[in-house]
């Protein structure tokens, strides 16, 4: 086996390693930790394969300047403040892993089993060559083929500044103290919650919705306190199958 | 001109649509004036129509748009209008806007006015549309849309049971000849792949591909539609009840047009009938039969309505028995000047009834003359012309088609039916002099001290002033018999080219195929001395002695019944009273209307009430119902479990995602790659 | 090929529809800081329309046009005009039914029985965003090649996850769009890796050019490479999730509950026909080679989708959900148009005109019963059936219209959603899928359970007495319009399948580059 060979698995291994790490690490910061791992491995994975500008841009890009402040937000939140990501069921977590190595399974299948080589593009090494390089060609193809796209990506991100605008300023038209008030959403819940008719956010000053009685925020077994904002059967009818007491006809006769 | 068609039945649709969302919350009273304009506008427009296919003897036509497109199945609504829709035309705009314009002084105060004076421009569009109409489908779907109408507006009052009894029994009723109507272009289509009527390609051109006996199914399921639409015997028991209706309701739908639809669509098909001897055969009897049956039972009636509700219905027999003893002119002659005279009497009637304070029985009418004088003389008109007294519009008509049905091809049918239009001819003007001589002549019935009989006001006087010009003059647009201006107009629509060539074709098929008919259909135009020398189909020719000797016979009928119900109840030389008791029998059927609603009540409808309730009991509620419940309460259970499925959890939703992913990916590449080859 | 340098300009006249509401979209930008606040709203309102409707008459100039720019990557032919004249007329209606949200705040009622805002919506973002989302969905009906498909894609959606939570103080609202975002990057993560598979097998990004070159690899055994069958899942997958389609519909309920009415209505048509349009440009285009995997693939799922769609519609009780779950559906009945194509995809072929104008009408219709519940919901009512009681008695006129609205939704003769059933039935009747046609009919049958049961309750159940104010005139009008052509447009949709059938013409030029 060749060093390069070698030096290939070294970085895909640290590197699927460290992407799993993102995943699995408890703390928000650890994941942020992992995921500069990962990137550095990927600029590393870029420079083997001859690509010497998008290996600097990956470092400089997304690990000295996002994901530098993504540890600058996480370090200034509290981390008890933060959601917890890990409340569901050992039963999703392990279905999803044998869904996630099935699959590897079948791509694995194909990749092994495939009939037709890839075609060649158009960015062979003679080609990448002739136009002086990596950085040249890259610089074709990004300002001549993809233009569009191009210019399409900066839409994007204005689309995406304004969205954190919007969705971070505070309320113009609503009173200043309605304004305040948390409320965590609920992304993954446990689902001993379920038999809640409406569970609540804790909200401080007047809140859209009614405010919650202590006993409608349950603690669960030990855990942090997660707040579910609504509960599906409180959206969707309860039929005569189901028996509920309150089960008004719909139409009266 | 072609470009403004669309704007004749488009205006009053317009104001019919504004009128009900409107009507109500905001115009209010005004809607009777916004529909009644829109009709003098589509009335305009008609008017300019008419004189334009006039100048130019040309149809005209407009493509609006494709409505299905499906593969051989191509029906397009397009606007046709030749001379035939171009008389259609003018009646139902004409008497359309009148009956408008007399209905804002007949309705005045109605709670529900703008109810009214929505659906009476929709029916006028409806009714356009149906002339218009260049093929069967678009045709049978306003030929629904006037039905519709009509059950809408018999049961305006709709508080009235009885109303409501009479609009069902008229929508039921219809149904029986709507369904053969809808079979009918099944067959058409089935037969020629088309449901279009003219061109090339149309199936009026092509009649001749068709074999006899399905051209004779095709032709007796269309009549049947035209029978339920145009209340011939044995379907015309809902005609007098949908009197409920309002008055002017009665004299422009039950009267005037809709009704008339049937004779119009016989006299569209007109190829498909001549193609058919045995149709023509049962079209010619069974409007015979009408018009002698409802005649007699016009004899009877006290109701001031139904007497002339009946006289439609024995009016109409004579339209249809024009049309199956071939005088195709003369049956829309008469539907012309029926139109006019019969919309006059019931407007007339519907004044009466106005001026007694909703009093329709006519024994406790009587001496009503003096009290309202226009009325009088405009209801006396209208029953001249309707008993068929020269030189009255309904003479003209009346007398074509008698003579037409005596020298028509088809005998000895013809000269049957003649002599009982002419029988029915003298009942005709007994019941109408009777009914004129009751309610204006005479003793007054009724308690002066509590009825005021009052003439109608000028908005309703004033439509019966300008019906009733027509109702004397129109006759002469037939005048002289067989050449006047209408005959000159019409004529290419009924014997025209075309028309001719079908006529050889099937003498052609006839004489290879099945000479019977062929024979039997030679010989009666031989007897009736018909010119075929040429081979081709011309209106008979009656010379001038049988045009005048026709006219006498007639004449004499209609004044022998003019002169009999003056004896009896005006001069009271013979006792009604005793003619009724000595004619007992005679009596009681005409009374009792034939005892046709008995006959369906116990034939028809309560074994089908018992079976319904058996299905009902049974059927319905233990089987299908049950079912249909099952099945719901199995869904509604489903999506009770699945709905479970949305847990609220991404982590779920994500898992969800992955495991489709995850399967579709694997049973793929097992049976469809390469993977495992 | 090669990374030869060519510099002649893009020819920016095939792309002036989208130029439009591109500068449409910035001059809203602009107005939102400067125009006072007096003309603010009725300003970006007028400024929003009058762009739209601009470039949907720019569009019909290029009826019949036929050709590309930017390398290929954008493309002016039939699909582009019929699909962007689809969003572009979403565009129209969401502008003219959010109008009354946005001025008035989404109101609550309060426990004193007075109505309060309980959100305010900023107009300029809305509006912003709503022109980037059109752009981008446009971008993916013009798109030439993978990259510009998938950035059209991401645009469009980036911009409706933010609309989503806009109601941010109500946490429905940014639950839903939290969970539509989460779930819409898994799902763009898929297709990203879908296309890069079809990258690496084909060499080439350009639609055209993957046809070309598949066009070549055909085995003839009828089985087809792992390698390209795994793209090809991919992609079914990632786009299946923006269609909606079962089992990657999951986020529709949340998000379409969650977010404000009108981004709801908007929501459910133009990243849906982004998604078509996606799919068009993708299986049809690219992919026809494989069309025998891929139709198959679709029939299936519609069949999945309609069901599931249908039946679980019943157990709503929130009306926003159950038209949630009736617009996952109707992806199944549209669906069918994608599983009714038959390989060649010559002229007479039906399947994508039926898909295309089912688009459409469903675009009217579903708008409009939309329009109606932003009309309701704005009062602080509307989301559940009940406050659907007695409308017919206070608010006739508009029980009409929802009537109209659900009826065609139902797919009742003669009203639109009932044409656009009947040509989706036609197309997989002729592609011998009968079985799919029996069961849109009787899914329809299905789908009356819930739609005639709002009908019913806003006629037979009293009104609860609540106050109603009257809809502003814009959103009566729109409902009016909407309505209207629900009633009308299917007795005309001849001229309408026609301009459908250009689509076609965007595959004659596939013989030409597979020529070259």
């Amino acid at each position: 086996m060749e060093w390069a060979s070698v030096a290939f698995y070294l970085i895909a291994t640290v590197c699927v390693l460290s992407a799993a790490g993102v995943v699995i690490a408890r703390s928000a910061v650890h994941s942020a930790i992992f995921l500069i791992l990962c990137f550095l491995n990927i600029a590393a994975t870029f420079v083997m394969l001859g690509a010497e500008f998008l290996a600097v841009v990956q470092v400089i890009v997304y690990t000295g300047a996002i994901l530098v402040l993504v540890l600058f937000v996480l370090m200034l939140v509290d981390e008890d403040q933060l959601p917890d990501f890990h409340t569901g069921q050992p039963i999703q977590r392990i279905s999803g892993l044998i869904l996630g190595l099935i699959l590897l399974l079948e791509i694995g299948a194909a990749i092994t089993a495939r009939s037709i080589q890839g075609a060649t593009g158009g960015a062979t090494p003679e080609n990448v060559a002739a136009v002086g390089g990596n950085t040249q060609a890259l610089g074709r193809v990004l300002y001549d083929d993809n233009l569009l796209a191009f210019i399409v990506v900066s839409l994007v991100l204005t689309v995406a500044v304004i969205g954190a605008i919007v969705l971070a300023l505070p309320d113009r038209r609503v009173g200043i103290n309605q304004r305040r008030g948390t409320g965590t959403i609920n992304l993954g819940h446990p689902v001993g919650t379920d038999g809640i008719p409406l569970a609540l956010p804790a909200v401080r000053g007047e809140s859209p919705i009614a405010a919650a009685t202590p006993g409608d925020l349950r603690p669960v077994a030990g855990e942090r306190q997660i707040i579910m904002v609504r509960d599906p059967d409180a959206y969707t009818e309860v039929g005569q199958h189901d028996a509920a007491p309150d089960n008004r006809p719909l139409i009266k006769r | 001109m072609a470009d403004l068609l669309f704007l004749i039945p488009l205006i009053p649709l317009v104001a019919s649509a504004v009128v009900l969302l409107f009507g109500r919350t905001v115009l209010g009273d005004r809607s009777a004036i916004l529909s009644t304009a829109a009709v003098a506008v589509s009335w305009l427009l008609s008017v300019v129509v008419a004189v334009d296919i006039y100048r130019s003897e040309e149809a005209i036509a407009q493509t609006l748009f494709r409505w299905i497109p499906s593969g051989d199945f191509d029906v397009r609504v397009n606007l046709y209008a030749d001379q035939l829709t171009a008389v259609m035309l003018l009646v139902v705009s004409t008497v359309g806007l009148l009956v408008h314009v007399y209905s804002i002084g007949y309705m005045r105060g109605d709670p529900g006015l703008y109810r009214f004076f929505a659906y009476l421009p929709l029916f006028v569009f409806s009714m356009l549309m149906l002339v218009l109409a260049d093929n069967f489908l678009v045709m049978y779907v306003f030929w629904e849309a006037v039905g519709l109408c009509s059950y809408l507006l018999i049961s305006y009052y709709f508080r009235r049971r009885s109303a409501n009894n009479a609009a069902k029994k008229a929508f039921i009723v219809n149904r029986v000849g709507d369904l053969g109507f809808g079979l009918g272009i099944m067959f058409v289509f089935w037969t020629f792949g088309t449901v279009n009527f003219f061109g090339e390609t149309g199936v009026f051109e092509r009649v001749g591909e068709a074999g006899s006996t399905t051209i004779t199914v095709i032709a007796l399921l269309l009549f049947l539609g035209a029978m339920g639409k145009s209340a011939q015997f044995p379907l015309h028991t809902w005609l007098p009840d949908a009197m409920e209706g309002p008055t002017p309701v009665s004299a422009l739908i039950h009267a005037a047009t809709m009704v008339t639809a049937g004779i119009y669509l016989v006299a569209r098909a007109q190829s498909i009938f001549l193609a058919s001897e045995t149709a023509m055969l049962i079209v010619a009897s069974i409007g015979a039969f009408t018009a002698f049956m409802a005649a007699t039972i016009a004899l009877t009636q006290n109701d001031i309505k139904r007497v002339v509700a009946y006289s439609t219905l024995s009016q109409l027999g004579y339209m249809t028995l024009a049309l199956g003893t071939g005088a195709w002119m003369a049956a829309i002659f008469h539907l012309v000047t029926h139109a006019f005279f019969k919309g006059l009497l019931f407007l007339g009637a519907g004044s009466v009834i106005h001026g007694m304070h909703d009093q329709q029985d006519i024994r406790a009418m009587g001496g009503l003359k003096k009290y309202m004088p226009v009325t009088y003389w405009t209801f006396l008109a209208a029953a001249l012309a309707n008993a068929g007294i020269i030189p009255l519009a309904g003479y003209w008509s009346k007398d074509e088609i008698i003579l037409g049905a005596w020298i028509s091809d088809y005998q000895p049918i013809g000269q049957i039916v003649s002599i009982v239009a002419i029988v029915s001819a003298f009942l005709t003007a007994l019941y109408m002099f009777r009914l004129v001589f009751v309610v204006f002549h005479g003793r007054e019935r009724f308690d002066p001290a509590v009825v005021h009989p009052h003439e109608s006001p000028r908005v309703m006087t004033l439509p019966l002033v300008a019906l009733a010009i027509p109702t004397v003059l129109i006759g002469f647009i037939g005048a002289p018999p067989e050449h006047g201006l209408y005959h000159r107009f019409v004529e290419p629509v009924f014997y025209d080219v075309e028309a001719e060539e079908a006529e050889a074709a099937t003498y052609v098929v006839a004489q290879e195929g099945d000479p019977a008919p062929a024979g039997e259909a030679a010989t009666a135009a031989d007897a009736a001395g018909g010119d075929h020398s040429d081979g081709a189909y011309l209106p008979h020719e009656p010379s001038t002695a049988q045009i005048v000797s026709f006219g006498v016979i007639s004449t004499v009928a209609a004044v022998g019944g003019l002169v009999l119900a003056w004896l009896i109840y005006f001069r009271g030389a013979i006792s009604p009273v005793e003619l009724g008791q000595r004619f007992r029998r005679l009596y009681d059927i005409s009374y009792h209307k034939w005892y046709f609603d008995e006959l369906y009540d116990g034939l028809i409808v309560r074994p089908l009430r018992s079976s319904a309730i058996f299905l009902w009991r049974v059927v319905d509620i233990d089987v299908i119902d049950a079912m249909v419940n099952g099945v719901a309460g199995g869904l509604a259970a489903v999506s009770q479990r699945l709905r479970q499925v949305q847990t609220g959890l991404v982590a779920n939703y994500a898992l969800a995602i992955a495991l489709g992913m995850v399967v579709l990916v694997g049973v793929y590449l097992t049976a469809f790659s390469s993977l495992f080859r | 090929m090669g990374l030869d340098l060519d510099l002649t300009a893009p020819d920016l006249t095939l792309a002036w529809p989208q130029l439009i509401v591109f500068v449409m979209t910035v001059v809203l930008l602009f107005a939102d800081a400067f125009v006072p606040k007096a003309q603010h709203f009725a300003t970006l309102t007028g400024i929003s329309l009058v762009g739209y409707i601009g470039a949907a008459f720019a569009l019909v100039t290029q009826s019949g046009q036929n050709a590309a720019t930017f390398d290929g990557a954008f493309r002016a032919d039939g699909l582009t005009v019929f699909l962007s004249l689809i969003i572009l007329v979403a565009a129209v209606a969401t502008v003219v039914i959010s109008a009354s949200y946005l001025q008035n705040g989404e109101q609550q009622l309060g426990s004193d029985g007075r109505l309060r805002i309980a959100n305010s919506v900023p107009a300029g973002e809305f509006y912003v965003l709503i022109g980037f989302s059109v752009f981008g969905a446009m971008l993916v009906a013009a798109a030439g090649n993978l990259i510009v498909l998938y950035i059209g894609i991401e645009l469009s959606a980036l911009a409706t996850y933010v609309l989503t939570a806009f109601a941010k103080r109500r946490l429905t609202s940014v639950e839903g769009a939290m969970k539509y975002f989460l779930l819409g990057l898994f799902a763009s993560a898929i297709l990203l890796y879908g296309m890069t598979w079809i990258y690496g097998v084909t060499g080439s990004m350009d639609l055209d050019r993957i046809a070309a070159h598949l066009a070549g690899t055909d085995a003839g055994d009828g089985f087809t490479d792992p390698a390209l069958l795994l793209g090809l899942l991919l992609l079914v997958v990632g786009i299946g999730f923006k269609m909606a389609a079962v089992p990657f519909h999951f986020w529709t309920p949340d998000a379409y509950d969650g977010a404000p009415t009108p981004v709801t209505a908007f929501m459910s048509v133009v990243p849906k026909a982004a998604a078509f349009a996606a799919a068009i440009r993708l299986f049809v285009q690219a992919l026809e080679p494989l069309s025998d995997q891929w139709t198959t693939l679709w029939a299936v799922l519609a069949l999945v989708t309609m069901v599931f769609g249908n039946v679980v519609a019943i157990a709503q009780r929130n009306v926003k959900r159950m038209l949630a779950y009736s617009s996952i559906a109707h992806t199944g009945y549209i669906m069918v148009g994608l599983a009714a194509y038959t390989s060649g995809g010559t002229i007479d072929d039906p399947s994508i005109s039926s898909l295309l104008f089912y688009i459409l009408a469903y675009t009217f219709m579903n708008i409009g019963a939309f329009a109606v519940i932003t009309y309701l919901q704005q009062r602080g009512v509307g989301m559940m059936l009940e406050d659907f009681n007695g409308l017919a008695s206070t608010r006739p006129l508009i029980a009409v219209a929802m009537t109209l609205f659900m009826a065609s939704l139902m797919g009742v003769p003669p009203l639109l959603g009932f044409y656009a059933k009947y040509y989706v039935i036609v197309a997989a009747i002729d592609a011998d899928l009968l079985w799919l046609a029996v069961t849109i009919v009787v899914a329809s049958a299905v789908s009356a359970f819930f739609y005639l049961r709002i009908v019913a309750v806003m006629y037979f159940n009293q009104p609860d007495g609540r106050p109603l104010a009257l809809p502003t005139r814009l959103l009566s009008g729109g409902i009016g319009v909407l309505a209207v052509a629900t009633l009308l447009l299917g007795l005309f949709s001849s001229p309408i399948i026609d301009l459908a059938d250009q689509w076609s013409g965007a595959l004659t030029v596939l013989g030409r580059t597979a020529g070259q």
